[in-house]
């Protein structure tokens, strides 16, 4: 169809309007349903990061049942604090949001420390637009698997300063093999982890006073 | 000019094949490939929006301005990708984010537009309904095909479920197909 200018504009005027209230519509009516889902996978990546892998028929029971969301005053503001506590209520982790600028978008995640908050208990990824096959990888256990075990404490008693670098030794303290072809994520993650314990430093520090 | 009913079911599906005889969609082909259920879901959701789009697009025909064509299609299009993305993740979490951005990517999958723009713009949307249907069909049993393959190699060989070995392994689905169509690739 040859339409004047005005019927072409006034079409796709139309065209739009219609278009985007199908799409807000859906968006409004199944809202509810997909933050049901994400805070799911939330508590998922929550029990993933002490390493249980909870099936998800249970997840919202596990996690009432062992995790205690707190909140810490760090500096005047407020920050999330899962705690992971056994049958006797006695904390046995400390699981706390990490984020940062990835490659393509956010990416965010949870790291969990053991009960002395000094050592790496597991590190998980629950949202992040990481190239798949490269960047996508941090999502996968071979390579979140690496971080385990490793110690945030330096040899001064300081907060040490965790690093992702090409051809880290496994039994290196403080160092994780990086992603090979993804180098712009493995430094997105290392600055996003070192980040995310500088903001809890004085949380940490008073775990380790109390040793 | 209506074709019968039979060649334009079942062309998309064998010797007009979007994937092995026009080489479109060949990215998504590889990248949710590795297992079957993500593959199959896959499938389905280019159906849907092949349908749709085709439905849509027919029914407007007439009225389209011819200019803007094909923005409009891809307004349409855009639209009912994002519409099935959230119904992925609202009804089945675990495998959209298997599938990550390539629900998304639909978007740009040259097979719609292609369908839209080449068949649905000069036929009834009962016909172009059909053909989004075959071709999507078409397209879904390929990817179902080549996932088969690569879930049943993968604990035999490595190479399977990496990019690489699904790229020679649709390569060989291709050869095969051509061969016994003995197709030949206008030069």
């Amino acid at each position: 169809v040859v339409a004047s200018a005005r019927a072409t504009l006034r079409f796709a005027a139309v065209v739009s309007a219609v278009l985007g209230i199908v799409v807000a519509v859906t968006a409004a009516a199944l809202a509810p349903r997909i933050a049901r889902n994400v805070e799911l996978e939330r508590k998922r990546h929550v029990l993933a990061a002490i390493g249980e892998d909870v099936p998800r028929a249970l997840l919202a029971s596990r996690y009432q049942e062992i995790v205690r969301d707190d909140i810490v005053v760090l500096a005047g503001t407020p920050y999330p604090v899962h705690r992971v506590v056994d049958d006797h209520d006695r904390t046995r982790a400390y699981c706390v949001p990490i984020e940062g600028a990835g490659l393509w978008g956010p990416i965010r995640g949870y790291l969990a420390l053991d009960a002395d908050a000094t050592r790496v208990l597991g590190v998980t990824f629950h949202e992040h637009r990481e190239t798949p096959g490269l960047g996508a990888q941090i999502e996968d256990r071979s390579w979140t698997g690496r971080w385990v075990g490793k110690s945030i404490v330096d040899e001064r008693g300081g907060l040490a300063q965790l690093r992702v670098v090409r051809g880290a030794r496994p039994d290196d303290p403080h160092a994780v093999d990086a992603i090979s072809g993804a180098t712009i994520t493995s430094r997105a993650v290392e600055s996003l982890v070192q980040r995310g314990l500088e903001r809890y430093r004085p949380f940490l520090e008073e775990r380790w006073r109390r040793r | 000019m209506a074709t019968p009913l039979k060649p334009a079911i079942l062309d998309p599906m064998w010797s007009n094949n979007p994937i092995t005889m026009q080489v479109l969609g060949v990215c998504s082909a590889l990248a949710v490939t590795v297992q079957l259920a993500p593959a199959l879901v896959m499938g389905g959701a280019v159906i849907a929006v092949l349908v749709a789009s085709n439905l849509v697009v027919s029914l407007l025909r007439r009225r389209i301005p011819h200019r803007i064509r094909i923005l409009v299609m891809l307004a349409v299009i855009a639209s009912l990708v994002i519409v099935v993305d959230l119904l992925l993740r609202a009804f089945a979490w675990q495998i959209s984010r298997q599938l990550s951005i390539f629900v998304g990517l639909i978007i740009t999958n040259c097979i719609v537009l292609g369908r839209a723009e080449g068949f649905a713009m000069f036929h009834p949307p009962g016909r172009a309904v059909l053909d989004g249907f075959a071709t999507g069909l078409g397209y879904a049993a390929v990817l179902a095909a080549v996932a088969a393959l690569r879930e049943l190699l993968a604990p035999h060989n490595g190479l399977a479920v990496l990019a690489p070995g699904a790229f020679f392994l649709l390569g060989v689905l291709v050869w095969i197909q051509r061969a016994l169509t003995r197709h030949q690739e206008a030069s």
